[in-house]
């Protein structure tokens, strides 16, 4: 994947713990200290049961795809030297949490209902993205 | 409760739809409140209630700066953070029936064309905006990939949305794209975000609409026939929806639900029906979620005909925001008391006495009002 011209904003202190996280490998998220409830996007409370803060902890990077784009033509001129370029929305399996973002594949590839896991490629030294890519494909890729 | 009996709709105005450089959101506001109001043969200063609609994503569009424009200052207004003027016209009736008005102006004007607001740019930097997933394609997309691989839709039957409304459109001289599109046009077109093609997104352009809203007891005193409201619903999903379901939107059918229970109709009550289309995937949910077919059906149902010209089920004969112009959904009320009078010329609907008009706030807010001739 080139760089993206658009880079997250990082140090935003709600969710600098999630960046951090995919520094190194890995997907943190909250998790409410009262109920237990697992959110993602960072939020300041927990929207089941309104108790603030959260702590952040490890799920397993891997879930199902519940569906996909592919964007021909870019519709911000960000993304112009991208297209075409498939976004994914993963349910995560652990807490059906559900994650967007860039898929790694060819779009011709792509089929609602496969098993996906995390990439994480690092764009500059302190911003690593996460990717979605086909279970095995990836898998392979680490080997 | 219902509000059946207790307000109608006895004017209607609307601008020149396209480009309108050099001019501000509010003075078309402005204009399209003076048409409405010589429509219903109303001064200014006949009116004692303003509502107002945010100018979409461009300046403008609050009470206060539109009101001191068009010289007024009515007992009651308010503006609406969100368009599709389904919520204005439910504030109207709720302002009417508390007794804070009685003859009211709903309104929006917006030049988001000459503005040249880029509906591309992220709102935010987090890691589903900096992979691209940017406009309202994105989402629409997910949901129609995922109606195509639960209910097995395809390209062509969805195409039948934008094809159809389009030669609506060719009928209705307010419409701004009026070209041909066949079939085999749509289907050549290339994907924009797929699964979507240009033709399956609105377009952006200028223009102002505006409705004189007031209690049915005063109806028969305007020049026009009136358009009396018969029933009205809202819901919303403020929470966001913590589930990627959340993308198909179930919780519309619950609009459904409760406007045809305070109505006593049903769909097959509704001679002409609007759905708003920031994207023809609004068309497709609402068609399923309000019961003119069941869920899943919507692709079936579109290619069988029902919304064409001479269908049973006359849909967007506007052209809608895919073909006649992108006013957050208020032109789809415009037309709809216009079919109802029966001024629609080459594009009027025979012997129409109901019609229905549904829409939603992204992935927020839905409503829906039925209106109609009799009281
Ligand atoms: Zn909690």
């Amino acid at each position: 994947m080139t760089q993206p011209r658009l880079l997250p904003d990082v140090k935003n202190p709600l969710a600098a713990p999630f960046w951090a996280g995919l520094r190194e490998h890995r997907l943190v998220v909250q998790r409410c200290p009262a109920c237990g409830t697992k959110r993602y996007p960072a939020a300041p409370l927990c929207t089941a049961c309104l108790t603030p803060g959260g702590e952040w902890v490890d799920v397993a990077p891997e879930g199902e795809l519940w569906s996909y784009v592919v964007y021909r033509r870019a519709l911000s001129p960000a993304f112009a030297d991208d297209v075409p370029y498939p976004i994914g929305l993963v349910e995560v399996d652990d807490a059906r949490l559900q994650i967007l973002s860039r898929i790694d594949a060819p779009p011709d590839s792509i089929s609602i209902g496969a098993r996906m896991r995390a990439r994480f490629t690092p764009v500059t030294e302190t911003v690593t993205l996460l990717s979605w890519a086909p279970a095995e494909e990836s898998a392979a890729a680490h080997d | 409760m219902s509000v059946r009996g207790r307000a109608a709709i006895v004017g209607v105005g609307t601008t020149e739809q396209g480009e309108l450089p050099g001019r501000s959101a509010d003075e078309v506001a402005v204009e399209a409140i003076s048409l409405a109001l010589a429509d219903a043969g109303l001064g200014k200063d006949d009116l004692d209630g303003l509502i107002t609609c945010r100018a979409g994503l461009g300046v403008g569009g609050v009470d206060t700066g539109v009101g001191e424009l068009l010289g007024i200052h009515p007992r009651y207004s308010a503006t609406l953070q969100y368009g599709t003027c389904n919520f204005s016209l439910h504030l109207a009736v709720m302002a009417i029936l508390a007794g804070l008005a009685d003859t009211i102006a709903i309104a929006y004007g917006a030049t988001q064309r000459s503005e040249k607001i880029n509906f591309g740019v992220p709102h935010s930097v987090d890691l589903a905006s900096t992979a691209g997933f940017v406009h309202i394609a994105g989402p629409a997309g997910l949901a129609l990939q995922r109606h195509k691989y639960l209910y097995g839709t395809t390209d062509e039957q969805f195409g039948n949305i934008a094809v159809a409304q389009r030669q609506w459109a060719q009928l209705n001289p307010l419409a701004i794209f009026q070209k041909p599109l066949s079939m085999a046009e749509y289907l050549e077109q290339p994907y924009l975000v797929e699964p979507l093609r240009r033709a399956d997104v609105t377009m952006i352009s200028d223009g102002g609409a505006a409705l004189i809203v007031t209690s049915a007891d005063r109806a028969a005193e305007f020049p026009k026939p009136a358009a009396h409201v018969r029933g009205i619903a809202e819901t919303t999903a403020l929470d966001g929806g913590r589930t990627p379901e959340n993308l198909m939107r179930p919780w519309i059918a619950n609009v459904a639900r409760d406007l045809y229970a305070s109505s006593g109709m049903g769909p097959q009550d509704v001679d002409a029906l609007y759905i708003q289309d920031p994207t023809a995937v609004w068309v497709l949910q609402m068609l399923e979620y309000y019961g003119f077919c069941p869920v899943g059906e919507g692709g079936r149902f579109l290619a069988e005909g029902h919304t064409y010209p001479g269908g049973r089920l006359p849909l967007n004969t506007n052209g809608g925001q895919l073909s006649e112009s992108y006013m957050w959904g208020w032109l789809h009320l415009c037309e709809a008391v216009r079919q109802l009078r029966g001024e629609c010329g080459p594009r009027q609907i025979p012997d129409v006495e109901v019609a229905m008009y549904c829409s939603t706030m992204t992935f927020a807010k839905g409503a829906a009002s039925i209106i109609s001739t009799s009281r």
